[in-house]
């Protein structure tokens, strides 16, 4: 019930000091408005009165409860220290769980994004300026992908899950291989004639050609056997012209396929020797 | 000792209770215990141990927090305000039992109506009074109850109950015609 604001100001005093009969034009007009009747504001001012004259007897607790307390005013305070706030804790947590997530993702070698199928990896934007496709960039951050769907069909990518630098032992293994090549093949012309030689000459200019990219890719060979090491080679014109290199305009790749576990040394000699012969 | 503590204000008890005067506390606990204790008993369903034990809660609260109290302020109000807020704590707690917070729905008290000799007894109007006062609901209840048994002002009940004094007057009124149809046959009572 919202009162008139004269009566509610009021109420009390008005009740208290005067009787119906006594109340002025705008407090009748007041109590009007609020539906108060006559009998109704002398039942209620009775009321107020009654309840002036109203001695309530005290009720004290019992004596015992002021010792109990005195004794617990007295005990040392203890020291509370410094509590850390619930919200402190709930944010310290969440921050821990978020650094745990992130440094599962990084550090997980199954989710490198170069090892992205291609498919999984269209957010991937190539260089536009360079032929190559050595230079990307990621239009939406890794963390978005399907890290399940990524981890599910990675048996069909055809690339190892671990991408191995040159070993030494490898490095050595294909000089041995390149030495080997050139001292099998006997020069059948002078070396005038190989120096005149048009197919020659083209595989100089290419290596000057390759010599002035600069090495940034990584190809990796398709699968040749179950053993087959797949091994990442900076493109050099050494390697370029060694391993059989495809050069073609600014882009160098190199492809190196090693089979260890079944095919022989003298493989591999024949397999740069036919190389060499088809370039 | 004592009886300068007696001349001082909550207030400066309260200052003093901060800085661990027992006798400071010993004189508050004497001001306010009984008052407390009455306060409880009408707002907690007259039972005499729910409200030892919330007595118990606000002194303890007071000898171990002390400090909670803003010394520029009044102390009347704040206490109260404590007070009513562990009603409401067992208002919400009854609510979960499964009992009702106020009886206003509940059926009139039985002798209500019965027959009041001429000489009324000022004493069973109290009664009766408490009876009706049961059934209203809060925060009338508490209003009433601290206007007119605990005498706190208008202003004090504002703040306790974080409401202005306009509000305040007006469940007063609405309470105050509640009972007086209720107990109509106390209207002698005053003459």
């Amino acid at each position: 019930m919202k009162m008139s604001n004269q009566f509610s100001d009021d109420f009390e005093k008005i009740i208290l000091n005067k009787s119906f009969g006594e109340l002025s034009a705008d407090e009748l007009k007041a109590l009007e408005a609020e539906g108060i009747s006559e009998s109704e504001f002398e039942a209620v001012r009775n009321m107020l009165k009654a309840m002036a004259e109203i001695e309530e007897e005290q009720i004290l607790p019992a004596p015992e409860l002021k010792n109990k307390l005195l004794s617990a005013f007295n005990e040392p305070v203890k020291n509370k220290g410094r509590i850390i706030p619930i919200q402190t804790w709930i944010i310290t947590g969440l921050s821990a769980a978020a650094l745990i997530a992130l440094a599962f993702f990084i550090f997980k070698p199954g989710l490198d994004p170069a090892a992205l199928k291609p498919e999984l990896s269209q957010n991937i934007v190539q260089d536009s300026g360079s032929e190559n496709n050595h230079n990307v960039e990621l239009t939406e951050p890794v963390e978005n992908t399907d890290q399940t769907e990524i981890i599910n069909e990675s048996s069909d990518i055809s690339l190892p899950e671990v991408v191995q630098e040159p070993s030494a032992d490898l490095v050595k293994d294909e000089s041995e291989i390149v030495e080997s090549v050139n001292s099998a093949e006997e020069p059948s012309l002078t070396k005038s004639e190989i120096d005149n030689l048009p197919e020659k000459k083209r595989l100089e200019e290419k290596a000057a050609i390759a010599e002035s990219v600069e090495p940034t890719k990584m190809i990796q060979a398709e699968n040749l056997s179950t053993t087959s090491v797949t091994t990442n080679f900076y493109s050099t014109p050494a390697a370029t012209l060694s391993s059989g290199a495809i050069v073609t305009g600014k882009a160098t790749t190199v492809a190196v396929e090693i089979k260890k576990s079944s095919d022989s040394m003298k493989d591999h000699k024949d397999m740069f020797a036919t190389l060499v012969t088809i370039y | 000792m004592a009886d300068n503590l007696k001349q001082l204000s909550d207030e400066k008890l309260m200052a003093l209770i901060v800085s661990r005067d027992q006798l400071a506390f010993a004189e508050l606990y004497d001001r306010y215990s009984g008052k407390l204790m009455t306060y409880f008993m009408r707002m907690l369903w007259n039972d005499r141990e729910m409200a030892e034990d919330q007595v118990q809660e606000v002194f303890m609260k007071i000898a171990r927090q002390p400090e909670l109290f803003d010394l520029s302020r009044v102390f009347r109000p704040w206490v109260y305000t404590i007070a009513y807020n562990n009603c409401k704590m067992e208002y919400r707690k009854a609510e979960r039992r499964g009992r009702p917070v106020s009886l206003e729905k509940a059926p009139e008290p039985s002798d209500v109506n019965a027959a009041i000799p001429e000489r009324v007894d000022r004493k069973a109007f109290l009664i009766k009074l408490k009876e009706v006062l049961a059934t209203i609901k809060e925060p009338h209840k508490s209003t009433f109850t601290l206007r007119y048994f605990d005498e706190l002002s208008l202003k004090e009940i504002a703040e306790i109950h974080n409401c202005s004094e306009g509000t305040v007057k007006s469940r007063l009124f609405y309470t105050l015609r509640k009972i007086a149809a209720r107990l109509p046959q106390f209207q002698n009572l005053v003459s």
